[in-house]
C-alpha cells in the first residue's frame, strides 16, 4: 500500500507541521495543492527514493512520485510524528497523481491517527506565497529541459543551479518581506549554459541574478535604474546577499 | 525507421558541422550585415511580453546570416518562437563580440556570435533585439 511508504524527512527549520483528525472529508476541490511547495515536493521525492524500500518505492513510482515527476503529482500527503528537536523523523507519504483513484488516498487518510499538514514555518500573504510558488515551480520544471531545448545548441539544466536558485528564493523572499518591497515581479530563465537568471522588476529599478551551472555554482547580479547600472561580477562567489538586493530596489 | 539518440544526433552534428567547413565555401561576414536568432517562448518571454536577457546568454550564440537565409526559412518547424535582427556592426563594436560564418549542412547561414556575454552585455544585446523583432514569440 502507498500509505506504508515511510520516509525520513530531514529537520528543517523552514519548515512547521501542523497535526489535525484525520476526520476531515477530502474532495477534489479540498485538495490542499498549493501547501507544498515544489521544493519541499522535491526534497520529499528526494527522501523517498533514498529511503522508502524498493517495493514501496515502486508504488509510489506508479503515482508520479519518483523521476521528479512533479508535474503528474496533484496532491501529496504526510502524516507521522514530528519532533523539532530530532535531527531525522519518520513520516508516512501519500501521494495522489492525476490518474490515481481519490477515493482509496482518502480511506488510507482516514485510517491514520493523524495527518501532518505540510506548511511554511512563517506563512506568507496568498498573493506573495503564490508568487513564490510559481518561481518554484517555474525552476523545478527546468530539470525537465532536454538538450537543445531552446532550439539551439544549451546545455541542460544543471542539478546544482536548480537547488542554488530556489535556496536564492528562499533567501530572496525572506529579504523582500523584510524590507517590504512593495511592487515587484518575478521570472526564473534557464541559461543555455546550463546556469539559471532570476530577474526581479520594480517600477524603476531592474534586477538579474545570474547563477552558472557548475560545482562553484558562482552567483552575479546586475542592477539597473535611471540610465545608471550596478554589476557585481562574480565577486561573491557562490554567495549573494539577498539583503542588499532588496535594497536595490528602492534605487531612484 | 532507425532514430539516432541524441547523442549521436550531436556528434553527427558536430562532425557535419567539421565537413561543413571544408566542403562549404564560408563567406565574410561585413559590419552591415544582420543575424536572426530565435527566440523560446516558454521559457525566455516573461508574462509583461519582454524577452528575457538570458536568451542572449550563451557565450557561442547560434544565430542566422540574414543575407543567406529568409525568415520563413529560420522559423520553419519552430512555432510560436520569435524572432530578432541584431546587426553584426553593432555585435562586434559596442558588446565586443566575433560574428563567425560556421554553415551547416542543414542550413548555410549558420554563424555564432562569440564572446563572454557579461550581464551588461547581455543588456545591450536585449535592448537591440527588442528594437528588432521580427517574429513576436508567442507561448503556446
Amino acid at each position: 500500500m502507498i500509505s506504508d511508504a515511510v520516509i525520513k524527512a530531514s529537520n528543517s527549520e523552514r519548515l512547521r507541521f501542523e497535526e489535525y483528525k484525520a476526520t476531515t472529508e477530502l474532495s477534489d476541490s479540498s485538495f490542499p495543492v498549493q501547501l507544498i511547495s515544489p521544493k519541499d515536493l522535491m526534497l520529499i521525492a528526494n527522501h523517498i527514493q533514498e529511503s522508502v524500500p524498493r517495493e514501496i518505492q515502486k508504488n509510489l513510482q506508479e503515482v508520479g512520485a519518483l523521476n521528479k515527476d512533479l508535474e503528474g503529482i496533484l496532491w501529496l500527503q504526510i502524516f507521522g510524528e514530528y519532533d523539532l528537536n530530532k535531527a531525522e523523523n519518520l513520516w508516512t507519504a501519500v501521494a495522489v497523481s492525476k490518474t490515481s483513484d481519490t477515493e482509496t488516498i482518502t480511506s488510507d487518510a482516514a485510517s491514520s491517527n493523524s495527518i501532518a499538514r505540510f506548511q511554511h514555518e512563517k506563512p506568507i500573504d496568498g498573493p506573495v506565497y503564490l508568487k513564490k510558488f510559481d518561481l518554484e515551480k517555474n525552476i523545478v520544471r527546468f530539470s525537465h529541459l532536454e538538450e537543445g531545448w531552446d532550439s539551439y545548441e544549451a546545455n541542460k539544466i544543471d542539478e546544482v543551479a536548480i537547488q542554488r536558485a530556489l535556496d536564492l528564493v528562499d533567501s530572496l523572499f525572506f529579504s523582500l518581506r523584510k524590507r517590504n518591497v512593495p511592487e515587484v515581479s518575478l521570472f526564473a530563465a534557464p541559461m543555455a549554459s546550463g546556469g539559471i537568471q532570476i530577474e526581479l522588476d520594480s517600477p524603476h529599478v531592474a534586477v538579474e541574478i545570474e547563477i552558472e551551472p557548475n560545482e562553484t555554482g558562482k552567483v552575479s547580479y546586475y542592477a539597473q535604474w535611471s540610465g545608471k547600472y550596478i554589476d557585481n561580477g562574480y565577486r561573491g562567489g557562490p554567495f549573494v546577499n539577498t539583503a542588499s538586493i532588496a535594497n536595490l530596489l528602492f534605487l531612484t | 525507421m532507425f532514430l539516432p539518440s541524441k547523442s549521436l544526433r550531436r556528434k553527427l552534428d558536430a562532425l557535419s558541422e567539421n565537413i561543413a567547413s571544408f566542403v562549404l565555401i564560408k563567406t565574410t561576414i561585413h559590419d552591415n550585415d544582420n543575424v536572426h536568432r530565435r527566440i523560446d517562448p516558454v521559457n525566455h518571454l516573461k508574462p509583461n511580453g519582454d524577452i528575457s536577457s538570458a536568451a542572449y546568454s550563451d557565450p557561442s550564440m547560434s544565430t542566422d546570416l540574414e543575407r543567406l537565409t529568409t525568415i520563413e526559412k529560420t522559423m520553419k518547424g519552430y512555432v510560436g518562437f520569435g524572432l530578432v535582427s541584431l546587426p553584426v556592426a553593432f555585435l562586434k563594436e559596442e558588446c565586443s563580440q566575433e560574428v563567425r560564418h560556421r554553415p551547416l549542412f542543414c542550413n548555410r547561414a549558420h554563424s555564432l556570435v562569440v564572446g563572454k556575454k557579461k550581464n551588461r552585455i547581455k543588456q545591450l544585446i536585449k535592448q537591440m533585439g527588442n528594437r528588432n523583432i521580427l517574429v513576436k514569440p508567442s507561448p503556446k
